[in-house]
């Protein structure tokens, strides 16, 4: 073999193993490599989508993710090491690192962002589906508004405990997430991963079912019709059929309740995680490196280039870019909004 | 009549509803996943399904971890 040739020349032998698939074929390549997906949330899910996605050889993939890797995520999200950790990487950054690894022929866009009605449709421009790899409900409504709204198909995905569920949305044609849970449960009344546990082979399993469900439709294959509910301890594998509700406010009525934007800053109590997000109304970026230097008398201040951590009073404040910031060591959403208000200025 | 509810046999009267039978139970009547003989039943007509002799019933916890 010519050593000088790069894998990068031989997009024949890089996806040979399944364009000698029928289902694919060279034509079913070209249509994935034409293809851009938004996956939102990189942890166990969105991580397992990502690596599939990159490998299989989508055109673009969008990734995004409000979060800063812990030692804990290793247990399952299978992008990531303990250098990435160690570097205090946000996942979107670590996750397209190494992805361009995986395959240098596409085009990773990572964004350190929070889902909101702010940015959801800067998000979805130029996609062709969105695959769900969030843990919580306020991004998912997000989600399904907006996707209903401009005839997305999205891919939801969930895991607890043993257990995990996937349901392909395909806005005119199927029920929505609304048609199943018309409102989003209230904070803290559903378990999360972090109270619940969960067991590492169910969102590998989740997670390929939903790139597979995007394969499918990029190769031009009608959606599954069904939600798939899976208890792996158990070994069981369930389909159900699910109709659309013809009362559903989003799908149905065409009322996008959950898209509706609000000019303040948001506060939000992570469900288990001792830990509170404060979003900004605004949009304007954060010079970090300043804010480091304006905080380096207040308190133990550090800065990786991409997230600054500030800790204070034994509460440790991880400030993005977008002037998002996570304070942890609290479930006190007020006392949070007033260290955010006092160190990093509302 | 009776039903089977998860795997398990259960006797309830006619006129029975999903809601009457999520009460019975003592499950949650929202944020769950209810499937009568295959398919999902839309939370807005728990209060109005009957349930038939001889229905398959499943009371799933949905998964919304990620």
């Amino acid at each position: 073999m010519d050593s000088n040739r790069s894998v990068t020349d031989l997009p024949a032998d890089r996806y040979a193993r399944q364009t000698r698939l029928p289902e694919i074929g060279p034509e079913g390549q070209l249509r994935i490599s034409a293809g851009s997906v938004l996956v939102v949330g990189c942890g166990a899910l969105g991580s397992g989508i990502a690596n599939n996605l990159a490998r299989a050889g989508v055109g673009l993939i969008r990734i995004v993710d409000r979060d800063v890797l812990e030692l804990n995520n290793l247990q399952r999200q299978a992008l990531f090491d303990e250098n990435d950790v160690a570097e205090g990487l946000p996942k979107a950054q670590a996750a397209a690192r190494k992805l361009r690894r995986v395959n240098s022929t596409i085009e990773i866009d990572d964004r350190v962002e929070d889902v909101t009605p702010r940015n959801i449709d800067a998000l979805l421009q130029g996609v062709d589906l969105l695959l769900d790899g969030t843990d919580n409900f306020e991004s998912r409504y997000v989600m399904n508004d907006a996707c209903i709204k401009h005839g997305i198909p999205w891919i939801y995905g969930g895991v607890i405990g043993m257990t995990g569920m996937t349901m392909t949305i395909r806005p005119g044609s199927g029920p929505c997430l609304r048609c199943l849970f018309p409102t989003a449960p209230p904070a803290g009344s559903v378990p999360t991963c972090e109270t619940a546990g969960i067991l590492n082979t169910v969102p590998a399993v989740i997670a390929s079912i939903q790139a597979t469900e995007a394969l499918r439709l990029l190769c031009g294959e009608q959606a599954s019709s069904h939600m798939t509910y899976i208890d792996m301890w158990k070994l069981s594998f369930r389909q159900m059929s699910v109709s659309r509700d013809d009362q559903c406010p989003a799908c149905c009525l065409r009322r996008f309740d959950y898209l509706s934007t609000d000019e303040t800053a948001t506060t939000t109590t992570l469900c288990g995680r001792n830990a509170v997000q404060i979003t900004p109304a605004g949009h304007d970026t954060v010079d970090l490196e300043r804010l480091q230097e304006d905080l380096e008398t207040s308190g133990r201040v550090s800065f990786n280039g991409s997230v600054l951590k500030f800790v204070v009073d034994g509460r440790e404040m991880l400030v993005f870019p977008d002037g998002r910031a996570l304070i942890n060591g609290t479930d006190d959403e007020r006392l949070a909004r007033s260290l955010y208000a006092r160190y990093i200025g509302a | 009549m009776r039903i089977v509810v998860d795997g398990l046999l259960e006797n309830v009267t006619n006129g029975t509803t999903v809601l009457d039978l999520l009460r019975q139970l003592d499950e949650p009547t929202s944020h769950i996943i209810v499937e009568i003989n295959g398919s999902f039943v839309h939370p807005s007509v728990y209060a109005e399904v009957l349930l038939r002799d001889g229905d398959r019933v499943e009371v799933v916890y949905p998964a919304f971890g990620g």
